[in-house]
């Protein structure tokens, strides 16, 4: 008997890829080129929440709602960065381009802790090898346009490893379809 | 209903770098003294309980692999190469005797042990996996 029911249930982890805002987005089976940054390897779950729950009016006439609105919607995405590089590092607090680099002796690679009043903003994928329901195929979430927030606490200790807690908050993109400005998901089906 | 067991053997038979390493030695019980040099290097998978998936049509099942090696240095090479295949498994299609399997993930549960085959006095590496299995046959 032949299915594809087991494909519906998805598994395995997925790979963060940064960009500059309007930065094409590679086709879905292809890997990301170009001004495309991968951020180095995560620890644990990724999770993508869509945020956005309802608002419910009532009238005199019965108890039970009669209307439901939706006043904010949010597209949120939450992964722990264990690739500590100053790359990766400066880009979850700001910015690559505030690394300070010096020749030395010794060279150095300086980071700066302030990460400014307005964030930096990236587009952002999180692709999966195997994020396809429809075989075994990759697929990709893409935000046009997204920010990081969060209060990252690296701790440092004999038995653990240092993390960076990550999360990627989409803006609208008023520059894209009007379906994908808070981002889409993709994923190839043959 | 697709084998579990099968599936994890004949996706470890399929991995180039163990099969090279192992002669294709990969089976459910050994067979050292029965066409397997003594020592030599080789892998034998059981099942080892595990919990049940209630709600959907795939087995998920704790596994007991023996990385078997002429010396504890070359079982670690078998258990090497056993990590090696668990870190690319993802979502892996799968021929078995019953169709083909989705073996969704193959990952260890815990560190490695070493410890001699008390009847035939090889070194092993032991380790237990976890193995999800659908039960569907994917066809084609």
């Amino acid at each position: 008997m032949a299915s594809s029911i087991p494909f519906e249930q998805l598994t395995g982890p997925l790979v963060v890829w940064l960009a500059p805002v309007g930065e094409a987005v590679p086709v879905v089976n292809v890997t990301p080129a170009g001004n495309w940054y991968q951020l180095g390897p995560t620890d644990g779950e990724h999770s993508i929440q869509h945020v956005g729950r309802l608002t419910y009016f009532r009238d005199n006439d019965s108890r039970g709602p009669v209307k439901a609105v939706r006043p904010d919607e949010d597209v949120i995405i939450r992964f722990n960065l264990v690739a500590l590089t100053l790359e990766d590092y400066a880009r979850v607090l700001d910015d690559a381009a505030n690394i300070v680099s010096a020749g030395g002796p010794p060279a150095t690679k300086k980071l700066p802790h302030i990460r400014g009043a307005t964030p930096n903003e990236y587009a952002v994928l999180f692709k999966g090898d195997a994020l396809s329901p429809y075989g075994n195929f990759p697929g990709q979430y893409v935000l046009p346009r997204a920010v990081f927030d969060d209060e990252p606490q690296p701790t440092y200790g004999r038995d653990q490893r240092a993390m960076l807690a990550c999360e990627v908050h989409a803006l609208v993109d008023q520059v894209v379809a009007a379906a994908d400005k808070l981002g889409f998901l993709i994923v190839q089906t043959s | 209903m697709i084998d579990t067991l099968e599936t994890v053997i004949q996706y470890l038979k399929s991995d180039a770098d163990l099969n090279l390493l192992t002669g294709g030695r990969v089976a459910a019980l050994h067979k050292f003294g029965d066409g397997w040099p003594i020592p030599s290097k080789a892998v034998r998978v059981r099942y080892d309980g595990g919990t049940p998936d209630l709600d959907v049509q795939a087995q998920r099942a704790r596994l007991e692999i023996s990385c078997f090696g002429e010396t504890q240095l070359d079982a670690s090479k078998v258990y090497g190469a056993l990590v090696n295949v668990s870190r690319n498994t993802l979502r892996k299609r799968v021929q078995t005797n019953q169709g083909f399997a989705l073996l969704y993930w193959l990952l260890p549960l815990s560190g490695p042990s070493f410890l001699q085959d008390v009847d035939a006095g090889v070194d092993l590496t032991l380790v237990f996996f976890e193995a999800h299995v659908s039960e569907l046959d994917l066809g084609g």
